[in-house]
């Protein structure tokens, strides 16, 4: 019996070690462009290994280009995004799983309706929006239109949903109102769930392309992935730069990521996603 | 998700509290989605290039998204690849959840690899990726070649493109998928297994019978949240295809994007977008009643 | 664990912020949300925002125009460098949203868009008097409003020729065309092509520069053979012809015949160019702005250039790029600097630098900064513009007449679709246009 499962997991390893190869097969060889020299790697009898180490390729394109700065615009909106996404999920989740309030069923019901709205349905309308608003150009256009994500607010009122009435209760009958009951009560209780919106919330955020593409027509506004885009039809063939510069705008989300790993599978498993 | 009242409002200091926690959400809610829908609405009515004034005309533009052969390509490409990469990245997130759900070596470590990809943008996938699938230079005909395989023309072939893109789509979320479902697998107890191991059922019977079925909830969510993100594939493609060759690979979305902010036809565009809200809706009907009916049996 | 991590000042932010934007939602009920909003902040900034995009050798010598300008008058500019295929939807974007750079380089095929929408400014008052007669009249044409008011300078011009691979021809004993009279007709092209290719293991012998929004660079061909997009006055569409049969024909054979780079199609942007200098395709069509380019990319084989073959008259496109004001506080400021960018001085070192061509007539004796050799092709081949062409290239519906393009010549390369019914859809898609535009 030992010996049977031994082997099983002898061939689970393996599976999983090959398959893991193969997924991070794309990521290793921008590793590898990143290092090698523009020309090498055109040859049909290159190595699948680096043979050198070529910094130019970092250095270059960030003297060339503002990189640092697009790297802040994206930081600054995808903090700023988490921050307020969390701040209002976490308040309009606890009022539709436990208040009571006029036309609440309807409110939510027309709001979890959008949870599959692309956001290509209403770019154009919404691109008038923010012109109208003044916000072209500046990171609070790329903010203030993507709050209303249907999907957060779904996330925490099902969490919410799961917090039972006999707390809130409990509170409520030593005088404490609503709001005290949300903030002694609920909050605490809420980690998982803040987990699950920052690590999401930031992913999008620092990832997304489209709706800045829209609303953010000035480089120096851009963020990476913009800037990436940029580098692509500026760079050309000299793939060299582009991976390196690549590699450079996806370390900080493996940062968070590795940070938030824990979090994110407990999250996942508390909020009422499965 | 059935929503019922859970109770008579206790007294106005509630009504009060849960309209004000609320308020926010809800502003942002008709600011940016609501009254954008509205206004996409009567956009699409109109002939409007986004300086003037947009000029009424009736249906016109929904009679052209009708003639327009590009759309309907758009629409069976936006199809096709939804259904080949969502139930291939839900599949494949499961397997790789069950193999990496008990104890391995290094078990932590894999998990972590799987999951990289989904957290990179989808900009930066599609960099590496039309690196990778280059036809002259790229690593993959290298490989192909390598064993002794012929080479594909991932950039002039329409099936490789559209394949390369599926590829991609794959590549960044089943990580996802894995860890959702092996959020799922926690919530398993080990008791419910006992019977079956009693009864001396096999492990694929176990996994059919009992596993998958309480995986029930987790599936949904997990294909709810891949055809959302499979419809708004747009990334991908401008970096890799721009939805070439022969618009293999235009999307719904690029196609909506070109006409509004590339030819400048935001009237059209408009109702492109009231087209696709359709469409969504009619999806997101068929899964709520699917959903449902889940729930009931 | 008993205190929250959230204080009510954070959540009273969070509902400020929304506050804001309810604010804004009032406003849009009130203004019919239209344009106009938000009035320029390019005037807070002080000095004068210029939008163009250009390799390193351009944007060298643009800035040093910039430079000049600043020490002769004083007023800075500043450049916003942007990739060429997203220049203009960032500047209609900002146009649409009431905040225009104040200048934008534009190319003459886009620039009709433009002349036509209002949204450009009269520049005469900046010209010195007789500032246009030093111009070759058709692109200073280009750059008038319907009205003949000037909204811009036609800042220089180009066209494509083939660059080759010299040891590659020379192995296949192919000789290239020295004069433009010899220039290689079709058939001899195809020739030349077929040898190279056996001469040289089989790697694809050429690649035509008509990817992305270099699909009009067709159009060449089209000509060679006798043919235009429009009719002379620009009212009727006559693609589909028996010039336009004969010229998809030749150039979809050279793709079936295996001479043309099968990755190099229209729709996805990857060029020739970049390519070229790894060792194949062994020639591109090409412009002379992307001489320094290859350059320094193009070093390890000797490399020439010839003339584009020619079929009943030579031909090649109209390149080129002209800076355009628009219309707002800074519009006067505006047309002095795009007046000093289009002097003769400042076009002769812009020309010389960036390896391509001057509209002026009084703008001569140029010395290039790179393969000075190989520039007399380039203007040379220059003559070969048609005028047909011009006038197509600059008319306000020609960015819809390359989209049409793109989409069908790609169906053509790529999948064989015949000949016909390519040339009906473009003639149906260029059409409407020509409708939508009336």
């Amino acid at each position: 019996m030992r010996a049977r499962e031994r082997r099983v997991t002898g061939w689970r390893l393996t599976a999983a070690v090959t398959l893991a190869a193969v997924v991070v097969f794309p990521l290793y060889w921008m590793a590898v462009t990143a290092l090698s020299s523009p020309g090498v790697l055109t040859r049909p009898d290159a190595a699948l290994w680096p043979t050198e180490l070529r910094w130019e390729n970092f250095t270059r394109p960030l003297q060339q280009f503002p990189f640092a700065r697009w790297a802040l615009n994206s930081a600054t909106i995808a903090v700023v995004s988490v921050a307020l996404t969390v701040v209002i999920n976490l308040a309009a989740g606890y009022a539709f799983a436990k208040l009571d309030f006029p036309l609440k069923n309807t409110l939510f019901l027309a709001i979890v309706g959008t949870l599959m709205v692309p956001i290509q349905v209403i770019m154009v309308a919404q691109f008038q929006v923010v012109i109208d608003l003044g916000l072209v150009n500046t990171p609070t256009g790329v903010v203030l239109p993507r709050l209303a994500e249907a999907f957060g607010l779904f996330m925490a009122r099902q969490f919410m949903d799961a917090v039972p009435d006999e707390l809130l209760e409990a509170a409520r009958v030593d005088g404490a109102g609503a709001l005290r009951a949300f903030v002694a009560i609920v909050l605490p209780l809420s980690k998982p769930l803040v987990a699950v919106l920052v690590i999401f919330t930031f992913m999008w955020r620092w990832n997304e392309f489209i709706w800045p593409l829209i609303v953010l027509p000035d480089p120096d506004a851009f963020t990476l992935p913009l800037g990436l885009r940029f580098l692509q039809q500026q760079f050309g063939n000299d793939y060299g730069s582009l991976m390196a510069m690549s590699l450079l705008s996806i370390l900080p989300m493996l940062v968070v990521f590795a940070a938030f790993q824990r979090y994110f599978v407990e999250g996942v498993a508390r909020s009422g996603l499965r | 998700m059935v929503i019922v009242g859970r109770r008579p409002a206790r007294h106005r200091g509630e009504a009060l509290a849960g309209l004000a926690l609320a308020s926010p959400a809800l502003l942002v809610f008709t600011v940016f989605m609501f009254v954008p829908l509205g206004m996409t609405a009567y956009y699409s009515l109109t002939r409007y290039t986004g300086f003037g004034e947009p000029r009424f005309q009736g249906l016109d533009n929904f009679g052209q998204i009708g003639s327009d052969p590009l759309f309907w390509r758009a629409l069976v490409n936006t199809g096709v690849f939804t259904v080949i990469s969502v139930p291939l990245s839900v599949l494949g997130g499961l397997g790789l959840a069950l193999l990496l759900n008990r104890h391995l070596p290094g078990r932590g470590l894999l998990r972590a690899l799987f999951y990289v990809p989904v957290v990179i943008s989808a900009v930066s996938a599609g960099i590496i990726a039309r690196w990778i699938f280059n036809e002259n230079f790229g690593v993959a005909n290298r490989l192909l070649t390598g064993l002794g395989l012929p080479e594909v023309g991932w950039q002039t072939d329409g099936p490789a493109a559209l394949a390369s893109v599926i590829a991609v789509q794959v590549w960044t979320s089943l990580g996802f998928a894995m860890v959702v479902y092996l959020a799922g697998l926690q919530g398993i107890g080990a008791e419910v297994y006992e019977a079956a191991v009693l009864d001396g059922a096999s492990r694929w019977r176990m996994l059919r019978s009992i596993t998958w079925p309480l995986l029930g909830p987790t599936s949904f969510f997990i294909v709810v949240y891949m055809v959302i993100t499979s419809f708004q594939v747009f990334d991908i493609v401008v970096i890799m295809t721009g939805g070439g060759p022969q618009n293999a690979t235009t999307f719904l979305v690029n196609y909506a994007y070109d006409a509004g902010f590339e030819q400048r036809r935001q009237g059209y565009a408009a109702a492109l977008g009231a087209v696709l809200f359709v469409i969504v809706m009619a999806l997101t009907l068929l899964q709520w009643r699917a959903g449902r009916r889940r729930d009931v049996a | 664990m008993s205190r929250s991590p959230w204080s009510r000042r954070q959540f009273l932010g969070a509902l400020g912020a929304g506050g804001a934007a309810a604010v804004g939602a009032g406003s849009l009920a009130g203004c019919s949300s239209s344009s106009g909003a938000g009035s320029g902040s390019a005037s807070a900034r002080g000095g004068l925002t210029f939008t163009l995009w250009g390799g390193d050798e351009e944007l060298a010598a643009f800035q040093a125009v910039a430079d000049g300008y600043e020490q002769a008058e004083g007023t800075t500019v500043t450049l916003d460098q942007l990739p060429y295929p997203d220049v203009l939807p960032s500047v209609d974007s900002r146009i649409q949203a009431g905040d225009p750079p104040d200048l934008f380089r534009v190319s003459y095929i886009d620039i009709g868009r433009y002349t036509t929408l209002n949204v450009l400014a009269d520049i005469s008052d900046a010209l010195p008097s007789g500032y246009a007669d030093a111009f070759t009249p058709a692109l200073w044409k280009a750059v008038q409003d319907p009205d003949g008011r000037p909204v811009g300078v036609p800042h220089h011009t180009d066209c494509s020729a083939i660059v080759y691979n010299a040891p590659a021809f020379a192995a296949a004993g192919v000789t290239a065309p020295t004069s433009l009279d010899q220039a290689w007709t079709w058939e001899q092209f195809t020739q030349a092509l077929t040898e190279v290719k056996g001469a040289n293991g089989g790697k694809y012998p050429v690649a035509i520069n008509w990817q992305a929004a270099g699909a009009y660079r067709w159009l060449s061909f089209l000509a060679q053979a006798g043919g235009s997009v429009f009719d002379d006055d620009l009212a009727q569409v006559t693609i589909a012809s028996d010039a336009g049969r004969k010229a998809l024909t030749y150039t979809q054979g050279l793709y079936t015949s295996g001479l043309h780079d099968p990755t190099f199609l229209v729709q996805a942007g990857n060029y020739p160019d970049e390519t070229f200098p790894t060792g194949q395709p062994l020639s591109i069509a090409t412009g002379d702005f992307n001489l320094p380019s290859l350059v320094t990319s193009a070093t390890g084989f000797e490399w020439g250039a010839t003339y584009l073959p020619r079929d009943v008259s030579a031909a090649t496109d109209l390149g080129g790029n002209a800076v355009v004001v628009t219309d707002g506080p800074n519009a006067e400021a505006a047309a002095r600097f795009a007046a000093f960018l289009a002097n003769a001085e400042n076009m002769k070192s812009f020309c010389e630098a960036t390896t391509v061509l001057p509209t002026r007539s009084d703008v001569t004796g140029l010395t290039y900064a790179v393969r000075p050799d190989l520039m007399p092709v380039f203007v040379e081949q220059a003559t070969t513009i048609p005028d047909s062409l011009v006038a197509a290239s600059t008319s306000p519906v020609f960015t819809q007449v390359n989209q049409a393009l793109q989409q069908q010549l790609e169906g053509a390369f790529a999948g064989g679709a015949d000949v016909d019914s390519t040339l009906d859809a473009l003639q149906k898609a260029i059409e409407q246009a020509l409708q939508q535009q009336a």
